[in-house]
């Protein structure tokens, strides 16, 4: 896993995006690898689109900002038709959540749904840590950093009151991700 | 020289730090004993983590009505003899202006950071980088001041424990330009297990506004150590008595605070050069467009275009010989820029060589992809 990934993670203010990338660029710097992570938000903190950005590379990073996604993960409708289009056609791959994205018929990319909202809430009792079972199913699935890389940096960088939480997030994320066929 | 060492407040070793983080951790590693501010974007992260961190390393840390009271907060700690910052973005640093001449004008040392964004006005809270011109010419009077341009998140670090160095070396604000594209970065950073820091010079007895020298930095006591002490921003001589209707009083301070700036460029004006030796055209940039403008270099030269990169890590004092050393050189300079033409007006005025300019002023980064085009555009 040396080679470069440019990805993108968006949804809207709440979901826990910008946590998620973060959880993310701090996996890939535990591996040792070159990374950068970026978050935009101005007033998304209060529902508005946000978006987090993460380059993991073979190289020292210079532009830290997503310019053609390898992987986009998408959390919400709005934030899903803004930046499907910065994802590399054909090769690019899209994860959106079932319960939230409708997926463009005409798009090029493979799409892969995962349900992590209507999971996270029938297994969790609500959908707070939805952002961290998606992440985790992303890693199952396309491994852009390793997942004991990912349990790690939760477990570390979790408050106290939603450590156990956070990490059974990442347990379901890690199931639904493995019911993803082929590679990605 | 009052250089000493200490160590690193961080444990050394690299960590993944964003760039508000890094700012903290650079102003505690200073030694940083004062704080107050305002909350702001892109900044306000700056501000909560250092209401955490600066009260557990002994640091006052201040919540102020506005950033005019914020920034003479930071005047009064520093005449009370500690190491004093705030931080704002463009429309704070606006109101913090006449705070800043104040600061100069009674040399009083401290950290101003500029988390710059678009303007006019509040603006966008995006990226930007609008604050270029204010920080040279913001404040009434025209004295220069030191601003630096950091592009990094281990810059952000290192050059907040610089910005205090100058403060203190030089007696001045200095005002540290960052960007919200770097201060809500992420990226590692390598924390060394020492720290160099300048201490201010005391030399009791002294005057502390006035010394033999016409570039000269003046010994600075605080209140409190017994000495008699006058603190006027009107013009005063070197003991600090009010002396506004002399003529020569008025001409020997702003000299002096003029040249202790300008006749020192080359110790404090930094720049780096990128693939140049052989460059026919050259970009001259700063801040974090100066990443985007080095991925935009890398890529032409892989296609074989000689195009090289001056990157500007201090903004103020302006290194006009540097440009003009490189403009001898190439037959295009490219001056890409966050706002809609600011630093390119300066580069001009230093070289004779043909200047262009390449404005994006929209609240998101110059992607490499417009710098390389503005280069074949210069070039055709």
């Amino acid at each position: 896993m040396t080679e470069s990934k440019q990805i993108l993670l968006c949804g809207v203010g709440g979901q826990g995006i910008v946590t998620a990338g973060g959880l993310l660029g701090s996996a890939a710097f535990a591996e040792g690898r070159h990374v950068s992570g970026t978050s935009s938000y101005g007033a998304a903190a209060r529902g508005g689109e946000c978006r987090a950005e993460v380059v993991i590379s073979a190289l020292p990073v210079a532009f830290p900002f997503v310019t053609t996604a390898d992987l986009l993960v998408a959390l919400s409708q709005s934030a899903y038709d803004r930046y499907l289009g910065w994802t590399a056609e054909s090769s690019g791959v899209v994860f959106y959540d079932t319960l939230l994205v409708s997926p463009a018929v005409t798009a090029t990319q493979r799409h892969i749904g995962i349900s992590a909202t209507q999971s996270t809430e029938e297994v969790l009792g609500s959908r707070l840590g939805a952002n961290i079972v998606m992440l985790a199913a992303v890693v199952e699935a396309s491994g852009p950093v390793g997942k004991d890389s990912l349990v790690k940096v939760i477990s570390e960088r979790s408050p106290d009151r939603f450590r156990d939480r956070n990490l059974r997030a990442a347990k379901l994320g890690f199931s639904l991700g493995s019911q993803v066929p082929g590679d990605c | 020289m009052a250089w000493r060492t200490v160590s690193s407040t961080l444990p050394p070793g690299r960590i993944y730090l964003s760039g508000a983080d890094a700012i903290v951790e650079g102003a505690v590693a200073a030694r940083c004993g004062f704080f107050a501010g305002y909350p702001i974007t892109p900044t306000t992260e700056v501000l909560e983590r250092i209401a955490v961190r600066f009260p557990e390393e002994g640091a006052a840390f201040m919540q102020m009505e506005d950033e005019i009271a914020s920034v003479c907060s930071c005047i009064g700690a520093s005449w009370a003899g500690v190491k004093a910052m705030t931080v704002t973005s463009g429309p704070g640093f606006s109101l913090m202006q006449e705070g800043i001449g104040h600061a100069i004008m009674t040399e009083a040392p401290l950290v101003v950071v500029d988390g710059q964004r678009a303007g006019p006005s509040t603006g966008q809270v995006t990226v930007g980088a609008g604050d270029v011109m204010q920080a040279r010419w913001g404040t009434h009077g025209g004295i220069p001041t030191i601003a630096l341009a950091p592009w990094s998140v281990q810059e952000l670090y290192d050059g907040t424990i610089r910005a205090f160095n100058l403060a203190e070396q030089y007696r001045l604000p200095v005002l540290f330009m960052a960007e919200a594209a770097t201060t809500h970065l992420n990226e590692p950073l390598e924390i060394p297990s020492e720290v160099q820091l300048f201490e201010r010079d005391k030399n009791p007895g002294q005057p502390p506004f006035g010394t033999e020298s016409p570039d000269g930095v003046p010994p600075m006591p605080s209140f409190g150590e017994g000495e008699k002490l006058l603190v006027t921003a009107s013009t005063h001589n070197s003991w600090g008595f009010r002396r506004t209707a002399d003529p020569a009083t008025e001409r020997i301070l702003t000299s002096r605070l003029f040249n202790k700036v300008m006749m020192h460029v080359s110790d404090i004006a930094e720049v780096e050069e990128y693939y140049l030796d052989d460059a026919e055209l050259a970009v001259v940039a700063y801040g974090f467009t100066a990443r985007s403008a080095l991925a935009a270099v890398e890529q032409l030269r892989q296609e074989g275009q000689k195009v090289g990169l001056l990157r500007l890590k201090t903004l103020w004092p302006f290194p006009a010989e540097d440009v003009a050393r490189i403009g001898e050189r190439v037959k295009t300079i490219v001056v890409p820029e966050m706002n809609l033409g600011q630093l390119v007006h300066v580069v001009s005025a230093s070289t004779r060589c043909r200047v262009v300019a390449y404005n994006q002023m929209d609240g998101t980064v110059i992607y490499p992809s417009a710098i390389t085009e503005s280069i074949r555009n210069a070039c055709s």
